[in-house]
């Protein structure tokens, strides 16, 4: 496995870095969603970095990729308007343009990574949180249209998506489900009001509201009743690719604490030579050398098309534990500083929290990861 | 028969980073654009996105391998073609070798109706290359350029910019412009901008393929040798204040005592 990286991703990662920098880290945007940043984002090229040049993407690595998001949480401090741009690329429009027909291709993807609509997903309902498959959403087959019917629960970017990818039951017993695309325009569809949440303000979040949606057989993703397997990569996608900025953010706020540790004298020394500090230090420096690690072997994998399911959840579960960690012990190293609105970090940890909740909680990543691995001890 | 389109070169010098930033990235390019070079670049190519004009933006650089960066950015940005003008015997030379062995590169290219240098570099600051380029190509030599306005068949239009005056002038082609205007922030580009640049390629133009003469560049063909360039930029002391307004008043006081102390003690 190379580690070394090409002259073109680090061109990317000091592109990423200067763009991010210069647009999306306006301190009165950092808790809301702003539509100029999403157009900005849009022009840089971002959505479509592993998309094909067909469809107006750039046709690159997941090595890079991971690399590009990497690098989008180090320079990004808006992790809010970091979740609106994961949730459109890896679980709406990277599963259309991974597991759609040429034809909802061709519909959707060109637009999508313009930036000109925005995606979301669908699966998460009022009593299906974990147990997503006991969804109650409906969809009823008649001509060639299928008849959605249901609601769907904390779907980020709700408010503003234009495209939703939806998983309803297509078949009772035994029980199956099937992906749709569903569009804002379709007639039935509705979205609620933004759903106040801890952190993450500037990913707008709502309820979704199908009510006789008649959405055409052609925008099925994948095959009719095999939306569970849709509903699997797309959780695997986000595992992996929803984390990757983490690992950059990380980096960030240990930067923050390395300067601060440099900067603040008591008992007159500086604070980071004491040993409560500097191993807090270590501990996230480690923490960042592996989930990096993770991170390039799971992008190894998804360039030689290969399943990473176990590997995304051991990813998402380490990289979420230790983002908490190490903003927790960024506030606290900071003190009574870290705990003001000022120097941000209280916001960073209210939005690190947030991610062992989503792309399945991390007690149910660990019961999949148990559930593979004890597979292969016979 | 339609007629070639002809090239307008661009000669950009990479200059060290850290001559131009003085906390430059440590994960950042070791060299840069020459700052008036970056700004002439961005005018031709705005020149070139608004149209009518049309011309060839090669992009010249003279250099090691390290110098490749530098026209991969040029080719990001939006130029068309990128030369790399290197060879170990073109190590150490001066402003007289140096032009001695861009008139070779543009000979070779050939089609140019104009050169745009920039009115100096910030490590050099000889400010002679295109002086001695005209010289050699026998091209008029236009000083003083600080926009260029519009490229056409067979004149460009630019604004002059002395310390006294701005005006309009339109001059014949071909030429050698010396560009005065700089820019130091590096633009913005996009992904796409990048992947764009990296499908053209970057030329090697070394002394064999522009048939050099050896004795004419390089330390043996200059008349004047660089010993040293230093940063003229100085390390100093930082230190964060802390605390309330009252206390840090009160340690700029002590700050300033300690000057004062200092520079007693200097004149003691």
């Amino acid at each position: 496995m190379d580690f070394s990286y090409s002259q073109e991703q680090k061109e990317y990662r000091k592109e990423i870095i200067n763009f991010a920098k210069e647009n999306l880290n306006d301190e009165n945007c950092l808790e809301q969603y702003e539509p100029k940043m999403w157009e900005k984002t849009a022009d840089f090229g971002l959505f479509g970095l592993t998309i094909g040049e067909e469809y107006g993407g750039l046709g690159e690595s997941y090595q890079t990729a991971a690399y590009v998001y990497e690098s989008l949480g180090y320079a990004c401090k808006n992790n809010g308007f970091i979740f609106v741009i994961n949730n459109h690329v890896w679980v709406s429009q990277n599963i259309i343009y991974l597991y759609g027909s040429k034809e909802l291709k061709d519909k959707y993807i060109e637009n999508m990574v313009a930036g000109k609509k925005i995606g979301a997903i669908g699966i998460t309902e009022a009593n299906a949180g974990s147990d997503a498959l006991s969804m109650g959403t409906t969809a009823k087959k008649e001509g060639d249209h299928y008849i959605l019917n249901g609601s769907k629960m904390f779907i980020s970017n709700g408010p503003i998506a234009d495209i939703f990818l939806v998983f309803a039951v297509t078949k009772e017993s035994p029980k199956k489900i099937t992906a749709f695309v569903v569009e804002r325009e379709f007639e039935g569809v509705k979205t609620g009001t933004n759903i106040e949440k801890m952190g993450l303000h500037a990913c707008p979040t709502s309820e979704l509201f199908l009510h006789n949606v008649h959405v055409p057989k052609e925008n099925i993703v994948g095959r009719v009743d095999c939306g569970s397997t849709i509903l699997m990569q797309a959780l695997e996608w986000e595992r992996c690719y929803e984390f990757a900025p983490h690992v950059g953010v990380m980096q960030r706020i240990m930067e923050e604490c390395i300067k601060h540790g440099k900067t603040r004298q008591q008992f007159g020394k500086p604070i980071g030579d004491y040993q409560s500090i500097s191993h807090k230090i270590a501990n996230m420096k480690t923490a960042i050398e592996m989930s990096r690690l993770m991170l390039y072997k799971i992008a190894w994998l998804k360039d030689r098309n290969r399943t990473a399911y176990t590997e995304a959840s051991i990813f998402k579960t380490y990289v979420s534990e230790k983002y908490i960690k190490t903003c927790q012990d960024a506030v606290q190293i900071f003190g009574a500083y870290g705990y003001t609105k000022e120097y941000g970090l209280e916001r960073e940890l209210r939005d690190a929290l947030a991610s062992s909740i989503y792309s399945g909680t991390n007690e149910m990543q660990k019961n999949t990861i148990y559930e593979m691995v004890k597979m292969m001890v016979i | 028969m339609e007629k070639k389109i002809e090239r307008i070169v661009l000669c950009i010098k990479p200059v060290k980073t850290d001559l131009l930033f003085q906390n430059s990235n440590a994960d950042g390019e070791a060299f840069s654009m020459n700052p008036y070079e970056l700004k002439a670049l961005e005018n031709l190519i705005k020149l070139k996105r608004n149209g009518e004009e049309r011309f060839c933006l090669t992009c010249i650089c003279m250099g090691d391998k390290k110098a490749k960066s530098i026209l991969r950015r040029a080719l990001s940005m939006g130029a068309d073609e990128g030369i790399l003008i290197s060879d170990s015997i073109f190590a150490g030379s001066d402003t007289v070798a140096t032009t001695y062995i861009l008139q070779k590169a543009v000979e070779k290219l050939g089609n140019v109706k104009m050169i745009v240098c920039g009115v100096k570099t910030i490590d050099g600051e000889t400010g002679q290359v295109p002086l001695g380029l005209c010289e050699r190509l026998g091209f008029p030599f236009l000083v003083n350029g600080n926009e260029i306005l519009k490229v056409k068949d067979t004149s460009v239009i630019y604004k002059y910019r002395n310390e006294k005056e701005t005006k309009i002038m339109e001059s014949k082609l071909p030429a050698v412009m010396k560009y005065r205007d700089f820019k130091m922030d590096l633009p913005i580009i996009s992904l796409a901008a990048i992947k764009k640049g990296k499908k053209k390629e970057i030329l090697l133009f070394d002394s064999k393929n522009m048939e050099i003469d050896p004795k004419r560049c390089g330390i043996k063909g200059s008349k004047t040798k660089v010993i040293e360039i230093k940063n003229k930029y100085n390390k100093k002391e930082k230190r964060k204040l802390e605390g309330n307004i009252q206390e840090m008043v009160e340690i700029i006081i002590n700050l300033l005592g300690e000057g004062e102390e200092k520079k007693e003690g200097d004149f003691g």
